[in-house]
């Protein structure tokens, strides 16, 4: 692997250890892919979308912050 | 995804039930707990899709989680579905990039320089690196007054065999970087060596760091402009591609 940036690899590949690693997940929710944080039971808080449509980001159930419950369907 | 049809009879019911007995700002939160059964509110269709390019392009290997990273594996099914789609008309590559995986970048752009509807790119902030590749691989290609482009080569880390077939292989991937850049841009491969190996504009590195206007005079760049001039471009590709493409 060839990594082309200006960032210096210490920067990359260091160890940071005073961050505390989040254990983010990335979900699809209604046919839009979400970065989320789970957030208690079967409840995931919207870290950032990952959409190309530019509307996603208007959707106001879809802000950054915003606690969605997933519960199983039966 | 709703059918175009069914939109004018779907939406105005929607906002009221999402509202009804319900103070908390977020209103669709609280519906949502009711997951499957409560959809959210109809999106209107864009036109114009925009891919946001921040941060490292992640490609082969994960990186640690200090990095903001762009995924290949995220952008690439992106791109076939925006080629696909009927409703969009258009891409919007917006790139504020430091960088980052060469074989992923190289693969998105090629991407992106494939499609059959308008691209057209804007380089906020930062275009750095493989960014640079990105950049050009639009239709059209715009760069914001401040925003930087650094031109450098590229580099191996880790254990590197010393022998000359390590310098003709990184030769060689260097030449990939180069010649994207030189097949969808303006600049002569000549220029682009000479500003590759180019001293004194970094500390640490040979290279060049082009702002805002410089990468429209080498050429690499088509215009200096902002959101209202890249979306304006691309409206106006958008109207001569009609009838054209795979729609």
């Amino acid at each position: 692997m060839i990594l082309h940036t200006i960032v210096p690899v210490q920067y990359i590949f260091g160890d940071f250890t005073a961050q505390t690693r989040l254990n983010y997940r990335i979900i699809e929710w209604n046919n839009i892919k979400l970065e989320v944080l789970p957030a208690g039971k079967q409840g995931y808080q919207i870290n950032r979308i990952i959409s190309t449509n530019p509307f996603d980001y208007l959707n106001p159930s879809l802000q950054p912050g915003t606690i969605i419950r997933l519960e199983p369907k039966i | 995804m709703l059918n175009k049809g069914e939109n004018p009879t779907a939406q105005p019911q929607q906002p009221q039930q999402a509202d009804e007995g319900n103070a908390f700002s977020y209103s669709q939160a609280d519906s949502i707990k009711e997951f499957g059964a409560v959809s959210a509110p109809a999106a209107p269709d864009s036109e114009i899709h925009c891919l946001t390019i921040i941060g490292q392009i992640e490609g082969h290997i994960m990186l640690p989680p200090q990095n903001k990273t762009t995924k290949y594996e995220h952008v690439i099914p992106q791109l076939v579905a925006i080629e696909q789609s009927r409703d969009i008309k258009g891409l919007l590559l917006i790139l504020n990039t430091v960088g980052g995986d060469v074989e992923a970048g190289l693969a998105i752009a090629e991407m992106i320089s494939t499609m059959s509807k308008p691209t057209v790119s804007l380089v906020l902030g930062g275009g750095h690196s493989i960014g640079v590749p990105l950049a050009v691989s639009a239709d059209c290609s715009f760069i914001a007054p401040s925003a930087t482009m650094t031109i450098h080569p590229i580099r191996m880390t880790g254990l590197v065999v010393g022998i000359p077939q390590t310098y003709e292989y990184l030769n060689r991937m260097q030449d990939r970087v180069v010649d994207f850049i030189v097949r969808h841009s303006k600049i002569s491969k000549e220029k682009l060596n000479e500003l590759l190996i180019g001293t004194g504009g970094l500390s640490s590195d040979v290279g060049t760091v082009l702002i805002g206007e410089e990468a429209v005079h080498y050429g690499i760049i088509d215009y200096v402009g902002g959101v209202r001039d890249a979306i304006l471009k691309l409206r106006e590709l958008i109207s001569q591609n009609k009838g054209g493409g795979l729609h």
